[in-house]
């Protein structure tokens, strides 16, 4: 009996993670970016807004996107955005992701691997967008 | 005598309490205007004071207009250092603190438990105390940590509403339409 219960814990666990990988696509479904002039993007999460501008990745085409914050008029409640400063900003986008060992070596049985991994999950995604839009930030 | 002193001790904590703010809801004043029914938190970042109405709408003024900041207000003053941490993600955090919380619960229930079994027997006297301290020293740090993660939350929203961003509980979203100004890469 305690067996299965450990088997049934690590399934869900699995499951979890399956699904917050899978998620950095299909997880925000809802989250979305709406502008000004009305029109809304559905957008991966998270959304970064660093100074003046606000940084996203579009769920459509998984394009990288920067726009002024005074062209956006707000998001979805409950999607998740980051507000950073460039220096923080720099600092995750250019550093190498680390993590990955702790986080598969502590997935079983305490569960704190699917927190770190979806962590670096996040960190991936912002990485994505310093990179793919720093030419405009400096 | 005795009574005497405990009536002017009473006296003396009545009239201090109702001297001091602690009795009024989180109250700051800005070039002397009373601002009421704040909600936590209340912060100060690059010279700006943060607050939030009762109405849940977010207002911002120069730190040098501030006259006055409640003490309930418990403010903060989030240094460049410290601005950093407000973008940083909470999730390990939080886990940790939730694991800490419930183990603290657990030592808590057990040193319970050895103590109804010690107290029904005058023999044994190995009952100890150190595990209750020790579950109260697992909750308090990991309760006082999900807190300041909670208010790090709740400052990082109200940074963005006072960008003059707002939080849509629209449930259905529109077709994706992009804007024509937006940069793509």
């Amino acid at each position: 009996m305690k067996k299965c219960t450990f088997l049934f814990f690590f399934f869900f666990q699995l499951c979890l993670f399956a699904q917050q990988e899978n998620t950095q696509n299909q997880r925000t479904s809802g989250s979305y970016v709406q502008f000004k002039n009305g029109s809304q993007i559905s957008v991966l999460t998270p959304v970064v807004v660093c100074e003046n501008s606000c940084y996203y990745i579009s769920k459509l085409d998984r394009k990288c996107y920067r726009e002024d914050l005074q062209n956006i008029d707000g998001f979805r409640r409950g999607t998740k955005v980051r507000w950073m400063t460039f220096e923080e900003f720099d600092r995750i986008g250019s550093k190498p992701l680390r993590g990955y060992f702790w986080g598969y070596v502590t997935f079983y049985p305490t569960g704190l691997g699917i927190f770190i991994l979806s962590d670096l999950a996040k960190r991936k995604n912002i990485r994505k967008l310093y990179r793919n839009t720093r030419n405009s930030t400096n | 005598m005795k009574t005497f002193l405990v009536s002017l001790f009473l006296s003396i904590a009545t009239v201090c309490s109702s001297q001091s703010d602690w009795t009024i809801k989180p109250y700051v004043v800005v070039n002397d205007t009373v601002y009421e029914h704040l909600k936590l938190p209340v912060f100060i970042m690059d010279s700006v004071l943060y607050i939030r109405n009762s109405e849940g709408v977010v207002m911002t003024f120069p730190s040098w207009d501030v006259n006055y900041i409640s003490k309930r207000c418990f403010y903060d003053r989030i240094t460049e250092k410290e601005k950093n941490r407000l973008s940083r993600s909470v999730a390990t955090g939080s886990y940790l603190s939730v694991a800490s919380i419930a183990g603290g619960i657990a030592a808590i229930y057990d040193n319970y438990q050895a103590y109804l079994y010690y107290s029904k027997n005058m023999i044994l006297q190995y009952y100890s105390a150190g595990g209750l301290v020790f579950g109260v020293a697992l909750i308090v740090p990991s309760t006082v940590a999900i807190y300041h993660f909670i208010q790090r939350k709740r400052q990082t929203k109200m940074i963005l509403e006072a960008k003059g961003l707002r939080f849509i509980s629209n449930e259905t979203p529109k077709p994706d339409t992009s804007p024509s100004s937006t940069t793509e890469y």
